[in-house]
């Protein structure tokens, strides 16, 4: 806005100061009138031929002084501008050249690359290592929620999907959450340590969201119930360890328990000790390999992870970054709650109606599934994709439109949600958000990005390993 | 001008969050050897162990982590009749003591709560800037802070600038 709007104003018959405002703006937003009102007044008492008082002034809010935006940052800026959260384990991975990503408020380890390796070749490196013999992957940032009392079991059965009656303890299992809505909020590993103790594991990103859904709950719905919530996230550090030489390295530091498969299955859980600390053991695997999962009190996290890494050292053991278990869930085709879904995805749609308890009466969500809206067959459902090209990797987020359809706009049938380079698999492998999608198993879709459009047939979501052997070794 | 306050994180502790209905609160008091305090915010010291109120049905108790057994064992062999929840959190936080003449004042550069009105003896949970923490004034001149242990760089980032403010007479 120039002097000479102001001036047009008052031509336009706007004689009042409060008028010549609303005309033009002028005292409004970022400056609430610190600098620019003085200055209009005094051009729009000019153009009306008035002393300035005469004119009048608009009503003055606080501050009444120009601030800076100094004074609104205070503190933050620099490493102070927001919080960082590290892990126990994160002074390791900056001393070994890990590259950082953030993770909500977290920073975690990418990924770490050697000597003249970019990106894609560290990750194609630590994959291959992991499926060959063992990786291990800080997960400590994973949330944690401990939910005690007599009423545990109940209190999980109304707000989860799954059965937890008949868990018994030193078992875990998968465990979903949905809104009131239907649509998934939530997954994590679920632990019973005891009859009335349950270990939760929730999204790094929703570990505060799940707590505060969960004593909203709990505390206007279900106030009888005797549970209560802790959030434990920071008590634990979390070591996961994967690969078919997982066992191998993790034995020697474990006592109180037997790792055997006979004694310590799949989806289980001990308490024991690692490495001499005390510790929660789970035997349970995001990559589709043979995988534990050691917590133990967060402050010797990184004590333990060295002492794993010397033994690793043994069976060419590799550490690993968020972007490698991402390629090795998305080849087990393992959801990532907010990647995969947006908010507007249900069990179904996930293909995750194995995880709703049917016998249950009531779980939060468990209503709206059944709305008419939720059980349209060509609701958008989570497939997976392989490109005609098995050397192109599509885009996360690239659009898809039926095969052929070179209309413009070509109606658009739903979205690439996760894309990476298998290197087990020596292809791209994608998964996506599809208009009846699981109807269109064995059928080819386009996907247009820049410069080309790409061909590629609809699949299911798990590329590798599709029985499930590995994870029983 | 002289600036004598001394920002030091302590020593890991025994900590555990005690959740109880309101008619298990006798029989964890006596399980325990002591009266848990009854008024939120107060906190009340028995030998090596306290218990902090924070809530309506919450308590923060804290040991030396050498004698955790003192709070879990007494509290365990009464479960089936006085049920609650104890939940270890030893290693969720660290304290920051926070110790000197100008600590009030340091303090509420990054707190919004009226430090005046905290008094001896007392603790709440509040804000430190953007953090969530237990406050609790032990001394007069003397405050600790107990903070998630991933927060306690942001923490001690605030109050390290916060301190060169003081010591060049801002």
């Amino acid at each position: 806005m120039t002097a000479k709007d102001i001036r047009l104003a008052v031509r336009e018959g706007m004689l009042s100061i409060e008028h010549v405002k609303r005309f033009t703006t002028n005292g409004m937003a970022t400056d609430q009138g610190k600098m620019s009102n003085m200055n209009g007044l005094k051009i729009a008492a000019d153009e009306l031929g008035r002393p300035a008082p005469k004119v009048g002034l608009t009503t003055f809010r606080p501050p009444y002084t120009p601030t800076t935006f100094g004074t609104f940052a205070g503190y933050h800026k620099d490493e102070l501008f927001e919080v960082t959260r590290k892990t126990k384990i994160d002074s390791w991975a900056e001393e070994n050249g890990a590259v950082f990503e953030p993770v909500s408020l977290w920073r975690r380890a990418w990924y770490y690359p050697k000597a003249g390796e970019d990106i894609h070749a560290a990750v194609a490196r630590e994959c291959r290592e992991t499926r060959a013999s063992v990786g291990m992957f800080d997960a400590s940032t994973l949330g944690k929620i401990e939910v005690v009392g007599p009423d545990a079991a109940e209190f999980m059965n109304r707000m989860y999907t799954n059965p937890w009656s008949k868990l018994a303890p030193g078992r875990c299992r998968y465990g979903l959450l949905l809104g009131e809505d239907g649509f998934i909020r939530d997954d994590g590993v679920i632990g019973r340590i005891s009859q009335d103790r349950f270990h939760v594991t929730t999204t790094t990103g929703g570990a505060a969201r799940v707590l505060t859904m969960m004593e909203h709950f709990l505390q206007t719905e279900w106030p009888d119930l005797d549970v209560w919530l802790t959030s434990t996230t920071e008590q634990w550090s979390t070591i996961a360890l994967n690969g078919p030489n997982a066992r191998k390295v993790l034995e020697p530091f474990v006592k109180g328990t037997d790792l055997s498969t006979e004694a310590f299955p799949h989806m289980a859980l001990r308490e024991c000790t690692v490495g001499g600390f005390e510790a929660r053991l789970f035997r349970v695997s995001f990559t589709g390999e043979l995988g534990f999962e050691v917590n133990v009190p967060s402050e010797h996290g990184r004590a333990l992870w060295e002492m794993l890494y010397q033994e690793g050292k043994k069976y060419d053991m590799c550490v690993y970054g968020t972007e490698t278990m991402h390629v090795l869930r998305a080849e087990k085709g393992y959801i990532i709650v907010g990647q995969d879904t947006d908010g507007t995805v249900t069990p179904a749609d996930a293909g995750l109606t194995w995880a709703i308890g049917k016998k249950k009466p009531d779980f939060v969500g468990k209503r709206s599934l059944t709305r008419p809206d939720m059980l349209l067959s060509n609701r958008k459902q989570l497939v997976g994709l392989l490109t005609e090209d098995p050397s192109v990797v599509l885009e996360e987020g690239a659009q898809i439109v039926e095969s052929g359809d070179t209309s413009i706009p070509a109606k658009m049938l739903g979205h690439v949600t996760s894309s990476y380079w298998s290197e087990s698999l020596g292809r791209s492998i994608a998964m996506a958000l599809i208009e009846g999608g699981f109807e269109r198993d064995g059928k080819s879709i386009d996907v247009p990005m820049p410069g080309q459009t790409h061909r590629a047939t609809v699949t299911g979501t798990v590329f590798y390993d599709p029985d499930g052997e590995r994870i029983n070794l | 001008m002289a600036f004598n306050t001394i920002v030091e994180t302590l020593p890991a502790m025994g900590r555990f969050s005690l959740r109880c209905k309101r008619e298990n609160t006798v029989a964890m008091s006596k399980a325990l050897g002591f009266e848990l305090p009854s008024t939120i915010s107060e906190l009340v010291r028995s030998g090596n162990v306290t218990a902090l109120k924070l809530g309506p049905d919450e308590w923060m108790l804290t040991c030396p982590m050498d004698e955790r057994a003192k709070i879990k064992e007494p509290l365990a062999a009464v479960y089936a009749d006085a049920v609650h929840s104890l939940t270890e959190v030893s290693s969720r936080e660290v304290s920051i003591r926070v110790s000197g003449p100008e600590a009030e004042e340091l303090l509420s550069t990054s707190c919004p709560r009226n430090l005046r009105e905290l008094t001896v003896g007392c603790g709440v949970r509040t804000v430190f800037d953007s953090v969530q923490v237990i406050l609790t004034r032990e001394e007069q001149n003397q405050f600790r802070l107990d903070v998630w242990r991933s927060f306690v760089p942001h923490v001690m980032g605030l109050l390290s600038v916060a301190t060169k403010e003081f010591e060049c007479g801002l």
